[in-house]
């Protein structure tokens, strides 16, 4: 792991010495206070001293064999020795190599980093170079379906927050040496690791050089979730759309690094970004492969269908009612007049008090406790839906566009972009209760413009519906056969 | 004299229609005066730029 | 690199030169002949643009108006440029007006027109923000989607039963005069003298080359296109209403009737021209923005936006207080203004003769 310069702390200031008593000293100095952390004192060769400094929780101190480590520092270290020399340290370290993973540090920095990091510091009295096991042993969450990505068919493990779970769970996909794992540290006072995933060969040489560049670049104090990566790597943090794709599932990360593509996990969450991330991509579930060919693409195309009707549908109803309505056929106008007819609101009104509460519930069902909130939201829907109907506050033909808007927004793979379409229908509706579709048009222009306009690590958003390459296009709004598919598409 | 300015408005382009060419004239050798004498500042500034 | 491919400047030039006429028709006065006028003055009208090409080619690396100091002096050349970038602003107003007569009249009565306009006006200047590669990408993916919407539509009229084909005919039965009255010079300036401003992005598309011949195709398809719809509405309404229609094509989407189903669908066809509109005022500016910067030596364009979508808002709001007036004005004032057919028509040919010329002397 890398010392990263980020991180001052009190500990930059000790160096180490060669006196067991100062360099313990030093130790407890730096983690006074810290209730967790553990000393205990041993000796060897019957007269020599030494410690062992290990966090509580973090390392764990059972994994070390006690008595492997005194012979293996004891029969290394026969004599009276005055230096550690190189082959006094590799010796030590070859006859614990059975147990552990170990190395040895003179920097004192470096040594409480490793502590903070789960290992077994060991001094010895008279040599200044401290040996580091690595004794890692957090507890971690059990492997589980990833919470909010869930599939009818395809695997159910999900990441976790133990960063090696997460890279285990990508190498038994792809066993071979062209899957890099380039490790960084990110936090002045999280020290949080983080890991760039790629295949070597595939992915290209200059997107890798970017991403590790931009994470390189990242000053913060803490980094508590990728969240926090992804705004700070991302071209335009400012827009509402995500540009970078994030997910539970390790099966949609492999499939994504086939592509070409470059993974970043962050330890303590779950949650793996994928960059580049385009705008179809996030429109995909690896579900769409694993199905059959006229299913998956017929699936495609109703989501399609809902993210445009998650937008615009709300807007077009208040349009239409208000502006436009000869263009309704007049059967349907004669049924929507007649069911209006007692709401004392605008359709505008009218339909920003739904949707709001739509949003409200929606909400609030993610707060609750699980067994509650699954009842409040559909229960809450319906029952205030119909009452609001029956009290003749709003009309049965707005309930139905309301419901369906909020069925479409659920189709959406990526819940930060259902989140953007979500948001983005309420200047939708203003643009289309004060302007009609004159007022959408130009809204919808002014997005298809600025979504044009976002890169992300290089690749246009819109890729590959603009620039047109039609070639990849049909994997984009039907997914093409497996014998069209031969060939995985290089991002380019 | 005043309502000459506005030759673009529709009355003014059907009653008189002379004006509009001779508006854009006049104005174009006006905006001329910036091509002129800002190229000599330009090169100016880059000779010596390049000098040093 | 704010640069465009060959098919984006196609489906930019497509969208541009079929235009406004969605709305207005073309070479509305001749009639049943009308569809004959327009395919002559394609075929003229690419003469035309042959020759902004053959200047672009003759001075390479230039843009458009930078050939004009180039060849004719630093004196008389620079004001020949300035005239350019005012025209294209009169022009870019010309079209807000339109959208100010028809949008309020149509489908938003009751709303300000300062307001339509504002928002119009407003999202041009985000687009002239983010640069001419999002708007050539934006045309690039809109032009399969309006070729839809026109296909349905052409489906649909069909369906309603309102074509009578012998409206069409006999042919030519009041003589060529008034074909040629169209043609000259009111058919070759309103869509492809106007190709002018398309000139001032032939330097951005990369990769290079070959610009003329995808300029030749986008005019061929557009004028087969305008010539199409100008024999569909002929047929549809009969000579008499089509001569004296405001907006012949728009009347034609109002005789949409399927089955007592699907009628009124007039707000489609104003949305398909507001967009139409928008491409083309987008062009008119970023072409009198870019040439500003030019003849200013300016580092950045970002400095003129502002003044220049401005400038266009009052135009527009200001220009016809109703649409027959503006109308005239483009039927009789317009074809003979000396600096239309200068600028667009004579000007370039001597341009291209005397680069052609000076080319020859090297």
């Amino acid at each position: 792991m890398a010392p990263s310069e980020q991180r001052e702390n009190a500990a930059s200031s000790y160096t180490l010495s060669a006196d067991l008593n100062e360099n313990f000293k030093q130790f407890q100095t730096v983690f006074d206070k810290c209730g967790d952390i553990q000393y205990r004192q041993f000796e060897w060769n019957t007269a020599q001293r030494g410690a062992f400094i290990v966090l509580n929780g973090v390392g764990d101190i059972n994994a070390v064999n006690m008595d492997l480590l005194k012979q293996a520092v004891e029969s290394s270290l026969t004599g009276a020795v005055q230096e550690l020399t190189e082959e006094h340290r590799a010796a030590i370290q070859s006859k614990l190599s059975f147990t552990s993973q170990t190395s040895w540090s003179d920097d004192f920095q470096t040594s409480v980093e490793e502590v903070l990091s789960g290992a077994l510091a060991v001094l010895l009295d008279g040599f200044t170079q401290v040996l580091l096991l690595n004794v890692k042993g957090l507890e971690t969450r059990s492997i589980e379906e990833p919470a909010t990505e869930a599939v009818i068919r395809g695997p159910r493990d999900g990441f976790q927050e133990n960063i090696s779970t997460n890279i285990s769970l990508i190498r038994r996909r792809l066993k071979t040496t062209q899957l890099k794992l380039e490790m960084f540290t990110a936090g002045k006072l999280s020290g949080t690791d983080i890991a760039i995933t790629y295949l070597e060969g595939i992915a290209k040489e200059s997107l890798i050089t970017e991403v590790k560049e931009r994470v390189g670049r990242i000053q913060i104090d803490a980094i508590l979730e990728s969240g926090y990566v992804e705004e700070l790597i991302e071209d335009h943090s400012l827009s509402p759309f995500p540009q970078v794709l994030v997910t539970e599932r390790p099966d949609k990360v492999v499939g994504n690094l086939l592509e070409g593509k470059v993974a970043i996990i962050v330890d303590n969450t779950p949650f793996v970004i994928v960059v580049p991330g385009t705008f179809f991509q996030l429109l995909q579930t690896p579900e769409d492969y694993y199905q059959r060919y006229f299913v998956a693409s017929a699936i495609r195309i109703l989501r399609f269908i809902a993210v445009v009707s998650s937008l615009l549908l709300p807007s077009l109803y208040i349009a239409l009612t208000t502006y436009h309505h000869e263009m309704i056929p007049t059967m349907l106008l004669i049924s929507i007049a007649s069911s209006r007819e007692t709401v004392p609101f605008p359709a505008f009104v009218e339909a920003l008090l739904m949707e709001v509460a739509f949003e409200g519930l929606r909400e609030a069902g993610v707060r609750l406790p699980r067994p509650v909130g699954q009842g409040v939201s559909i229960v809450g829907a319906l029952v205030i839906g119909q009452a609001a109907v029956a009290a003749g506050i709003v009309s049965s033909p707005l309930l139905i566009i309301v419901s369906m808007t909020g069925i479409a927004s659920f189709l959406f793979p990526s819940f930060q972009l259902g989140l953007a379409f979500r948001l983005l229908r309420f200047p939708m509706m203003i643009a289309a209760a004060t302007f009609g579709l004159y007022g959408i048009l130009m809204l919808v222009l002014l997005l298809l413009l600025h979504m044009l306009h976002l890169q992300s690590f290089g690749v246009p958003y819109m890729a590959p519906l603009s620039p047109l390459r039609a070639g990849e296009l049909k994997d984009v709004l039907f997914r093409a056969n497996w014998m069209k598919l031969k060939k995985s598409p290089r991002s380019s | 004299m005043a309502s000459f300015i506005a030759f673009w408005k529709s009355e003014m382009m059907l009653k008189f229609p002379w004006v509009q060419p001779v508006v854009f004239v006049v104005v174009a050798i006006v905006l001329s005066f910036f091509t002129w004498f800002r190229k000599p500042r330009q090169e100016r500034s880059k000779d010596s730029d390049s000098e040093e | 690199m704010d640069t465009i491919s060959r098919h984006q400047l196609l489906a930019i030039s497509i969208i541009y030169q079929i235009g406004t006429t969605i709305i207005f028709g073309f070479a509305s006065g001749a009639g049943r002949d009308s569809w004959l006028a327009v395919l002559i003055s394609t075929v003229l009208g690419t003469a035309i643009i042959m020759v902004y090409v053959s200047v672009t080619h003759l001075n390479p690396g230039l843009t458009y108006i930078e050939c004009y100091p180039k060849q004719f002096g630093k004196w008389l050349g620079t004001p020949i440029a300035w005239l350019h970038p005012l025209l294209f602003l009169y022009i870019a107003g010309r079209i807000v007006a339109d959208i100010n007569n028809l949008v309020p009249s149509t489908i938003l009565p009751g709303t300000p027109s300062w307001a339509i306009l504002a928002i119009f006006i407003i999202v041009i200047g985000y687009a002239l923000f983010l640069g001419l590669k999002v708007m050539g990408r934006l045309a690039e993916i809109i032009l399969p989607l309006l070729g839809l919407i026109y296909v349905v539509e052409v489906v649909l009229i069909l369906s309603s039963g309102v074509i009578d084909l012998d409206n069409l005919f006999p042919l030519l039965d009041k003589g060529w005069n008034r074909v040629w009255k169209v043609v000259w010079p009111l058919g070759i300036i309103q869509s492809y003298g106007e190709s002018l401003a398309l000139a001032m992005i032939w330097t951005s598309v990369k990769p290079k080359g070959r610009v003329g011949r995808t300029m030749i195709l986008s005019t061929l398809l557009a004028g087969s296109f305008i010539a199409y719809t100008d024999a569909m509405a002929v047929s549809v309404f009969g000579e008499e209403i089509f001569k004296r229609a405001t907006y012949p094509m728009y009347a034609l989407i109002q005789a949409i009737n399927v089955a007592d189903f699907i009628t009124q669908l007039d707000a489609t066809g104003v949305l398909y021209f507001c967009f139409m509109a928008f491409l083309k005022t987008y062009i008119y500016l970023f072409a009198a923005i870019r040439s500003i910067q030019k003849l200013t030596y300016a580092q950045s364009n970002r400095s003129f936006i502002m003044p220049v979508t401005v400038i266009a808002f009052v135009l527009g709001l200001t220009m016809a207080p109703n649409v027959i007036v503006h109308i005239t004005v483009v039927e009789k004032i317009v074809p003979y203004s000396p600096i239309y057919l200068s600028l667009m028509i004579f000007i370039p040919m001597v341009l291209m003769a005397v680069s052609w010329l000076r080319r020859k002397q090297v």
